[in-house]
């Protein structure tokens, strides 16, 4: 696996399975080197020296490395460099991050808490979703291949047959450091923007560690977004502070902006920020918009699907990600290696229809798990409570997992669940392996199927762009311009059921329980009320919709000496992470 | 001049006794529709004049466009007996309602016949005298008799005896009596004690001829009622002299049964002489224009011409008299009324046939009694687009007690299964309405034995189902259809956020036809599939311009393939769980044909039987192990499909704990096979052994569901797998000289003839043949090009025949390889390396 290059792992970094790794240990290390470092020297691939600077200027004490598998060669050769390159009065301490929980393109976070560090080098591809409580160096990589010369006499070529047209031009990582050639030389046309992704040495840290670098003034990207707001809305309340584990960092006006997808650098806002202010923030500042965590910085057209897209390097998740996003637009790709400019005809319309096909199915779902692939992109957990909410809302029953990384026999074991529901960066959210016994949707999809929205023909695959959409009137009774009209085929019978035609099974299905939904509420209304337990009535077996599983079962369990064991009362348990949980002795 | 008021028709509406729901059924071309046209003209619903090119019952554009009938269509007739006819026992009144449905006539649309059948107790059989029974007349005069419905028989066309091929009476006759016999043939070979004798015949007076387009017909009796008088013998006798070996010796003034006269000159037979010579005779001095013949023999019959008649000539003529003299109308209505059962006594023994419940619950002794008073019990067959878009009509029969507007009925889906809550709903009834043709009329409620039009229940229902006031009704039985869906083609949008538009348009779609299938596959392709090229052409008309509304494009059509095997497993296939704490151990072997038919069709061996019974029947008639018959864990795919999941392994521990899991993975495995992500057909999996880990934990779904699925593969990959795909039955009627033509676009086809006749009496041959769906696309034109249009086939689905075994036989894995880059997966047929693990 390692001897392949990197691109083919893009395409699965997600659910690997355990076996890829310990088979990749057996591959000659030495020929993987030369095929990854593609003539760069190891210090240069890796951007040693660039590291060791910022480490020594921020006086930063734990240094995480976070790599992804195919990488992993050089994960002890990097320690060392790093660990002996900075003086020895500065005490430092370089860990290797293990088993990465989600992606290899997310940084990390959890992990390089537990080790309480303060500074994260993430290395290779990444997927540049905000998130980001500690501050992040990203090192992505180099390849030599990229001629600026030869690809500008190609996109002229292109620019000239379409004179007035604008260009939006995306590479991939790998040739981040070809950035500012072809910058340089597009500056006096204004038809052609080139993304942008950092503008200080790939370190993107948090508010609080900018502070202290006011005189970076150019230092205004989204990236610096810390997570507070979310957990405070989450009840996650456990989390002192708004900043997780910098404190270290004696930085305690740390800010915790809420900006969105339109970047505003709120410092002076807190935690105390609303979600609403979401809104206001996007007025002000219309001359940048960040797509796939690139920075698009608009010349003179701003509306960003007025724009042709051009894409280089090979094909990837960022490529396939531009490409369900902006689906009307045209997106060209340029072959590096055939030096072509190609309008890229990825068989996206066949994508949109299977996606399509996965949102009808959520309406035919009665029960939904909600799978949690990340813990570190902005606005996960509300993004999850807002889910929670609209699934119950629909008369649905949610359940919320979190397996780490995703694979086939972990979701398997949930046989009662129709469908999946995926809450993960925007490069990982689609799925789209045959394996999985159950389909996984995204939260877009899940979304617009059970508002019965009409789909226009957009696809949104970061769930921070959905969750405005997602907590919205979640009651299904209210009228709302944006919902279109009930659909023919979705009929309430005396019930007050909504049912629907669904062409993925051929039958017609029971959309939308409003009778249980109901329920639902008297049950929970009755018990705050009067704090009793209430018997298990008819209609209260109607809402367990997983019992009918069971019921349909022929194997129900040993021995379940249902009514034998006496009745207690529920008592508070553990709480915390199970290597230091927030109850035991020493905490408190 | 509409003869009758809906007042008057709901009144009969609750005579039971004088209530006839018919169907008119027919090979494709020999005139249905127009027949059927001639008996609404006579109820006043469309003009004398333009009957015959009218085509009432078409009510479609692309219908009248193309001049075949595409959806079946209903009318309510009122009939008012001639007072001096003799009434049909039990009937109280001269006044009869008649529920027609004219049924399209082409194969392809086989299921609307079947839609109409079943909410009729009778048939009018058309046959085109000069073509005789053909394969589609053939078709559905079985699943006529399947459904114990009665059938009538016109021969039409007799007209063109006369004016075109000139036979002699006697000829018309040998004729005649070859499609008489050859609809006994068909229906006579059914033993079937309740419903009793359906066979047909002239002197009974079920048999009519005549010509739908010139509005002329006459059962024997209408010749019998005219010489009873002159010969002095009572109309019932002289019926039965008047057809058969009969003759009348005029000399000696006696009936015989010798074609030779007492003085030895070769008698005309009584048909020959009495019946058609009158008409022949009509017929010809027209045609000569032998105005004073013609003068003499009209003043004798008492045909009076309309003043404005008086002008025309030639066949324009012939009609006009030949319809005074003999209305098609009169004739077969009357035949209609005395020989159909009413709902009541057809009830009686169709109840078995329909009614999936126990014979003495309340339900079903509503239904044999057509009782008022029991229990609501309807069947709906089909939907009928109404003028709203998207909006449905459900046209159904009402079996027992009276459906109301306003009334709270329970809707129960095809998979409703009594006691559960699954496909059913509880919904009131908008409005009932009486089908006519292309009018409705609303009508406050409508008692048994009627067939209505339902407002506000399409939604509940995908294509038919049962309405029920009953809350322990059963389902009444689901249609059989004798064509199946194996053409398809994948429709997309042209513009891609249209796709929330197809997908209505789809499921519109799917209601209005019975045959149809829309389905989206897991690669998010949209399916449309159709009994044939012909079906699935309208029907993508039909989406592109009236469902959806938007631009659709279309694949090429493809057909729908099945993997199955052909050896047992070579190897015992062994799949470890990802954990490898549990292996599971399994072969695969093929299934006889015979028995694939058998649990597709679902009679006689199905999921839902006893086990035990299963088991005996499977070790008595399929030589199965008893044992092994008796641990049948599943059928699949969905859960009736024609694979088996057998368990032999024995003493096994924790067995039963991953049975769900197992069946669960097999389902799985069953719909998406892995040679090309088809449905598996014919295999039985045997498990033979497992191990499983100790701890329920690591033994848990998880792991042995994706483990399930892969030793399925397995084994189907080590047993040969083979392809299957749909073979036609082609019927080709062409005349002699178009033979060499058939032949050759046969061959190129890989068509197999497999008989050839002649027809007797007739310049034409049939040719019927095996044909490859694969290879039919194109076909008909093909055919017509290499014949100058003189052969014209019908084909139909018959049976599956296996294309060869997959990677080993050229022409399967190239099929294979293609259908997996249809459907974008991996370019190669799986290694068996992904699946089978090594000890």
């Amino acid at each position: 696996m390692s001897a392949a290059p990197p691109p083919s792992i893009y395409t699965e970094s997600f659910s690997t399975s355990s076996n890829n790794t310990t088979e990749s240990e057996s591959i000659n290390v030495e020929e993987t080197r030369e095929n990854i470092l593609s003539g760069f020297s190891f210090e240069e691939y890796f951007q040693v020296s660039e590291s060791i600077s910022v480490i020594i200027k921020n006086n930063f004490k734990k240094i995480a490395l976070q790599l992804p598998d195919y990488l992993l060669w050089a994960s002890s050769e990097l320690s060392n460099k790093i660990q002996n390159s900075v003086p020895l009065e500065y005490g430092i301490k370089v860990f290797i991050l293990g088993d990465t929980s989600y992606g290899s393109c997310c940084v990390d976070e959890v992990t390089s808490s537990h080790l309480k560090s303060d500074f994260i080098i993430h290395y290779g591809h990444s997927c540049l979703s905000p998130s980001s409580k500690i501050p992040v160096q990203y090192v992505f990589g180099k390849k030599k291949n990229f001629n600026v010369d030869k690809f500008s006499i190609e996109l002229n070529k292109l620019v000239e047959s379409k004179k007035e047209e604008n260009f939006v031009i995306f590479y991939d990582l790998l040739y981040h450091h070809n950035r500012d050639s072809i910058e340089n030389l597009y500056k006096n046309n204004d038809n052609i923007i080139v993304t942008n992704i950092n503008n200080f040495n790939n370190i993107y840290l948090n508010n609080s560690f900018k502070n202290n670098k006011l005189n970076e003034t150019q230092n205004c990207n989204n990236n610096y977004n810390n997570d507070c707001c979310g957990s405070d809305n989450n009840n996650n309340n456990n989390d002192s502070g708004c900043c997780g584990g910098n404190n270290n960092n004696n930085n305690n006006n740390s800010g915790c902006c809420q900006s969105q997808s339109q970047q505003q650098q709120q410092q002076n806002d807190c935690c105390q920020q609303k979600l609403n202010n979401e809104i206001n923030n996007e007025n002000d500042n219309n001359n940048e918009e960040l797509i796939s965590g690139r920075k698009i910085e608009f010349k003179n057209e701003k509306d960003i699907k007025k724009f042709n897209f051009i894409w280089i390097g090979e094909e990837s998740l960022t490529l396939t990600n531009l490409l369900m996003n902006f689906n009307q637009q045209m997106v060209y790709r340029y072959y590096i290696d055939d030096n072509k400019l190609l309008q890229e005809t990825l068989p996206r319309n066949k994508s949109l229809m299977r996606r399509y096909h996965i949102s009808e199915k959520c309406k035919d779902a009665s029960i939904i798990g909600i799978v949690v692939s990340t813990l570190s992109v902005q606005k996960y957990s509300e993004t999850i409570d807002g889910l929670k909410k609209l699934i119950i809302a629909s008369g649905k029953k949610p359940y919320v997992f979190v397996v780490g990384r995703l694979n086939v026999p972990k979701l398997a074991n949930f046989s009662e669940i129709d469908i999946y529901v995926i809450v993960a960066c925007h490069e990982n959210t689609m799925v789209d392996s045959k394996d999985f016994y159950k389909p996984i949707a995204t939260p877009f999809e899940l979304n617009l199927s059970l508002r019965n929205e009409k789909w226009t023909g957009e696809y949104i695959t970061d769930f921070g762009r959905v969750f405005p959409k997602l907590i919205k009137d979640l009651s299904f009774d209210e009228d709302d311009e944006n919902k279109c009209e009930i659909p023919e085929d979705q009929v309430e019978d005396d019930q007050g059921n909504i049912h629907h035609f669904s062409l993925v099974t051929g039958r017609i299905v029971i959309q939308n329980k409003n009778q249980s939904t109901l329920q639902q509420q008297q049950q929970q209304q009755q018990t705050q009320q009067s704090g009793d337990l209430i018997s298990v009535n008819n209609q209260f077996k109607q809402v367990s919709l997983v019992g009918e599983h069971l019921s349909n079962k022929t194997y129900k369990g040993l021995d379940m000496r249902i009514g034998e064991t006496p009745v207690t009362t529920a008592i508070e348990g553990m709480s915390g992470i199970p290597k230091n949980y927030n109850t035991d002795k020493n905490n408190l | 001049m509409v003869n009758f008021t809906i007042d008057q028709i709901r009144a009969i509406m609750d005579r039971r006794e004088n209530i006839r729901n018919m169907s008119v059924i027919a090979h494709v071309d020999h005139g249905k529709t127009t027949l059927s046209d001639s008996l609404i003209q006579r109820a006043g619903i469309i003009a004398d004049k333009v009957s015959g090119d009218m085509r009432y019952m078409s009510c479609r554009a692309d219908e009248q466009e193309r001049g075949i009938t595409i959806k079946s269509s209903s009318v309510s007739l009122h009939f008012e007996m001639p007072k001096e006819d003799k009434l049909p026992a039990g009937c109280t009144s001269h006044e009869f309602l008649i529920n027609l449905i004219d049924s399209p006539g082409h194969v392809d649309f086989s299921s609307e016949v079947t839609a109409a059948l079943r909410v009729t107790d009778g048939a009018l059989v058309v046959i085109d005298c000069v073509e005789g029974v053909c394969v589609q007349t053939e078709t559905v005069l079985r699943q006529a008799v399947a459904e114990r419905i009665k059938p009538v028989l016109f021969v039409n066309k007799v007209d063109r005896f006369l004016l075109e091929l000139q036979l002699n009476t006697e000829e018309a006759y040998l004729s005649f009596r070859r499609a008489i016999e050859s609809v006994n043939v068909i229906v006579g070979n059914t033993e079937d004690k309740e419903f009793g004798d359906v066979t047909v015949s002239p002197e009974k007076g079920t048999v009519a001829f005549g010509s739908g387009l010139h509005g002329w017909g006459f059962t024997l009796g209408r010749f019998a009622k005219l010489y009873a008088a002159k010969f002095g013998v009572p109309e019932d006798k002289l019926m039965g002299r008047l057809w058969g070996d009969s003759y009348f010796d005029a000399t000696a003034k006696k009936w015989t049964s010798n074609p030779q006269s007492a003085d030895g000159k070769a008698l005309p037979r009584a048909f020959c002489q009495f019946v058609l010579e009158p008409i022949y005779q009509l017929t010809r001095a027209i045609v000569d224009e032998d105005a004073v013949k013609l003068e003499k023999m009209m003043k004798t019959l008492q045909i009076t011409l309309a003043p404005e008649d008086a002008e025309i000539k030639g066949k324009q003529l012939v009609k006009a008299v030949m319809r005074k003299f003999l209305p098609a109308a009169d004739a077969i209505l009357s035949m209609i009324v005395t020989h159909l059962p009413s709902p009541l006594v057809a009830q009686k023994y169709r109840c078995a046939n329909l009614y999936e419940g126990p014979m003495d619950d309340e339900c079903a002794v509503a239904i044999q009694k057509c009782d008022p008073n029991g229990p609501l019990m309807m069947y709906v067959s089909k939907m009928v687009p109404t003028s709203d878009k998207g909006r449905f009509y459900a046209f159904g029969r009402v079996f027992s007690g009276i459906i109301r507007t306003g009334q709270k009925v329970r809707i129960m889906g095809v998979n409703y299964v009594p006691g559960k809550k699954d496909d059913l709903f509880l919904k009131s009834i908008q409005r009932t309405v009486l089908m006519m043709g292309r009018k409705t009329e609303q009508i406050e409620d409508c008692p048994c034995g009627n067939i209505v039009g339902l407002v506000g229940v399409d939604q509940f229902l995908v294509k038919s189902g049962t309405i029920t006031t009953s809350e322990v009704a059963h389902n009444i039985r689901v249609m059989k259809f004798s064509v199946s869906p194996v053409v398809r083609v994948a429709v997309e949008p042209k513009n891609p956020s249209d796709l929330p538009k197809l997908v209505e348009g789809l499921k519109r779609l799917a209601k209005s036809d019975p045959c149809v299938l829309c389905y989206s596959e897991e690669s998010g392709e949209h399916i449309v599939a159709g009994a044939g090229e012909l079906h699935l052409e309208i029907c993508l008309k039909d989406l592109a311009e009236d469902h959806a509304g938007i631009e659709i494009k279309t694949t090429d059509p493809v057909v729908s393939f099945r993997e199955s095997v052909s050896e047992e497993s070579s190897i015992m296939c062994l799949s470890k769980s990802p954990n490898k704490h549990n292996r599971l151990f399994m072969k695969a072997s093929p299934i006889s044909m015979e028995l694939q038919d058998l649990i597709e069709a679902g009679s006689d061996i199905s999921s839902k039987d006893d086990p035990k019974a299963r088991a005996n029947y499977l070790a008595d008639n399929h030589e199965w192990d008893k044992n092994d018959a008796m641990n049948i864990w599943s059928f699949g795919p969905e859960g009736n499909g024609a694979n088996l999941l057998v368990n032999v392994t024995k003493g096994v521990q924790y067995l039963n704990e991953i049975k769900d899991s197992f069946v669960g993975a097999f389902q799985w495995a069953t719909k998406e096979g892995v040679v090309c992500d088809e449905n598996m057909r014919g295999i039985r999996f045997n498990l033979y052994d497992v191990t499983l880990h100790t701890d329920a934990i690591h033994r848990g779904g998880g792991q042995i569901i994706p483990t399930a699925r892969r030793v399925l593969y397995a084994a189907e990959l080590t047993a040969s797998p083979t392809l299957l795909e749909p073979i036609y039955l082609v019927e080709i009627t062409a005349p002699e000289n178009a033979i060499g033509g058939i032949y050759s676009v046969l061959n190129r086809r890989r068509g197999i003839v497999i008989g050839e006749e002649r027809r007797i009496g007739s310049p034409l041959f049939s040719v019927k043949a095996h044909l490859p769906v694969l290879e039919s696309f194109g076909f008909t034109a093909d055919l017509r090009s290499h014949t100058a249009g003189q052969a014209f086939p019908q084909c139909v689905f018959d049976h599956w025949a296996s294309i060869g075994v997959v990677n080993k036989d050229k022409k399967a894995t190239e099929v294979a390889l293609a259908t997996r880059k249809r459907k974008g997966l991996a370019p190669e047929i799986p290694d068996l390396d992904k699946f089978h693990e090594k000890l």
